[in-house]
């Protein structure tokens, strides 16, 4: 274990997170992990670690790091104008940074949130399972909390020199934050809360992302979509990309840090696949539904698996 | 009732009523008993509530079809599946004054003394129906009718960890510190989510809950106990039906 960096500006919020804290939501335990999981697995297979190693997630506003170890590094996500000593850092490519240099992060071009992969993983504590950070009840990360300044960031010893700087996604992989293409989804659960008339209009009206967005949820505005009774309903389980309407008829969105349970009813769920497409959206954008099919969804899922495991094969044999 | 249907590209729902009632929570917690002693490749975890389970699985390690089928094989032998053992959890509450803010507010309110309310709130056993809405919170049926108190009109911005409350119809325990509309009539020095602990979560859906009231002195003695990691509340396990 060793110190590999200094945070000197924290940023706006700034945690580690991995995959998420699975196995505990029957007791309550929200997932946590990070909002765009497909960046952070890139990002860690381009410094040659596990998908699941933990990274550090930036969002918009970065932090100011100083270097303390010779080491390697990859951001993928969110474009927000990274420098080591002033000198551009692109996204979806490892990098080697030395002890003394000052990695920063600026003005936020595209996307929302970042991860930035260090190889050996950032060091936490694993609180069950996961080394996540809940800002909301202290769990996990660097003590439950996102970065402030004066934090040592930890990292295991890897043999980081034979990890080769230069890993890269191809152009045409990487993802487009800027698209216009409808989020995707699967209707239901909650099909009978609503009328015919009211998905009509879910899946036609455009609603836009509020400053009231977070990890937790995303909160959209738009033309009020009504209930055919009420919006309560017995309290139940909510997933990753769930769709809640509560009484006021505008949608939120529940992400990572989402609470295990919710007494909304809910419209549709966002497939796995355009959940990144979505949190990496900036707050005030439009964005439109679509409802696809399970077998569709799916599909794209597994695709998207395949892809992964071919880039960490291509990956490896280019050490 | 039995009902299944997809929820997400990732998640299953099985619903067992359309009610919150006893009977329909108990298949709830027969069903994921089953779930645990039956473990299947592909499902990552599972959610109970009042009337369903919700199961969260990888699609690249089952299909849906292939799912649907195992559950319903599942609740096939369900009938055959002895109601999970319940546990008997007593909580230790202090209703004085200085842990109970509201408390005035609900005897007023109810037109009842405060010792009448905790006789009230101590009396019953409660049912934890599920857990969620933050780590640890148990979700309690049986609260008297008499107790039945609307919300704060406005939420205060910080409740203690352990303050005991009541919000319409339910009864509740906060966990951990956090923003809250309930009405405050007592404190636990018990913790429901111990970061210190193995067993971090102190309640499981299906347990049995009874209040018992404590006065202030046992209260701070229990809390340097918790402090200590020397204090375990009561658990009984009791066989057979809980309903």
């Amino acid at each position: 274990m060793k110190k590999i960096f200094e945070v000197i500006k924290p940023g706006l919020s700034t945690s580690i997170q991995d995959l998420g804290r699975m196995g505990y939501q029957k007791y309550g335990i929200p997932t946590s992990g990070a909002m765009d999981v497909f960046a952070h697995r890139v990002a860690n297979l381009l410094v040659g670690n596990q998908e699941e190693e933990a990274t550090l997630e930036i969002m918009l506003m970065g932090p100011q790091l100083k270097v303390l170890q010779d080491t390697v590094v990859a951001i993928g996500g969110a474009d927000l104008s990274a420098t080591i000593d002033d000198e551009p850092l692109n996204s979806w490519k490892s990098f080697r940074v030395y002890a003394g240099q000052i990695l920063t992060f600026g003005k936020p071009v595209n996307g929302t949130y970042a991860y930035l992969a260090v190889s050996g993983g950032f060091f936490a504590e694993e609180v069950m399972g996961s080394k996540s950070t809940y800002a909301q009840a202290n769990i996990g990360g660097l003590e439950g909390r996102v970065l402030q300044k004066g934090d040592y960031l930890l990292s295991a010893d890897a043999d980081w020199k034979s990890i080769r700087a230069g890993r890269y996604l191809k152009n045409t992989d990487l993802p487009n934050y800027e698209h216009h293409r409808p989020i995707r989804v699967i209707t239901g659960p909650d099909i009978f809360a609503f009328s015919d008339k009211t998905y009509q209009q879910f899946y036609q009206e455009s609603y836009r992302i509020t400053e009231q967005s977070n990890r937790m949820g995303y909160r959209l505005d738009g033309k009020a979509l009504s209930h055919t009774d009420r919006a309560d309903i017995i309290s139940d389980a909510v997933l990753p990309g769930t769709i809640q309407v509560p009484a006021n008829g505008q949608p939120i969105v529940l992400l990572s840090d989402r609470q295990t349970t919710g007494g909304y009813a809910r419209i549709a769920t966002v497939i796995t696949t355009d959940i990144p497409l979505l949190v990496q959206k900036k707050i005030g954008s439009e964005i439109q539904f679509l409802s696809v099919s399970l077998e569709r969804a799916q599909a794209d899922y597994l695709q998207q698996q395949r892809y992964l495991r071919m880039l960490r094969t291509a990956l490896q044999q280019h050490i | 009732m039995y009902s299944i249907q997809l929820y997400g590209d990732r998640g299953v729902r099985i619903q067992f009523g359309n009610k919150i009632e006893r009977q329909v929570n108990v298949n709830v917690h027969r069903f994921t008993s089953l779930l645990e002693k039956y473990p299947m490749k592909g499902i990552t975890e599972w959610i109970p509530a009042y009337t369903s389970v919700t199961i969260y699985y990888n699609p690249g390690e089952i299909t849906y079809m292939e799912l649907e089928k195992k559950l319903n094989q599942l609740q096939k032998i369900m009938s055959e599946e002895a109601p999970p053992a319940a546990r008997k959890i007593t909580i230790p509450v202090c209703y004085e004054k200085e842990f109970a803010v509201d408390m005035d507010d609900v005897a007023e309110y109810h037109k009842l003394s405060s010792q009448e309310i905790i006789r009230l709130h101590t009396e019953p056993l409660y049912y934890v129906y599920m857990m969620g809405f933050m780590p640890g919170f148990p979700y309690l049926g049986g609260l008297s009718e008499k107790l039945f108190t609307p919300r704060l009109d406005s939420p205060r911005k910080r409740v203690d960890r352990g303050s005991v409350g009541i919000a319409d119809q339910q009864t509740g325990i906060y966990p951990l510190d956090s923003p809250g509309g309930w009405r405050i009539i007592g404190k636990t020095p018990a913790r429901l989510y111990d970061a210190e602990k193995e067993n971090k979560i102190l309640i499981r859906s299906g347990d049995m809950l009874q209040f018992e009231a404590i006065d202030s002195e046992a209260y701070y003695k229990i809390e340097d106990a918790v402090q200590n990691g020397e204090y375990q509340p009561e658990i009984s396990e009791e066989k057979g039906d809980p309903s």
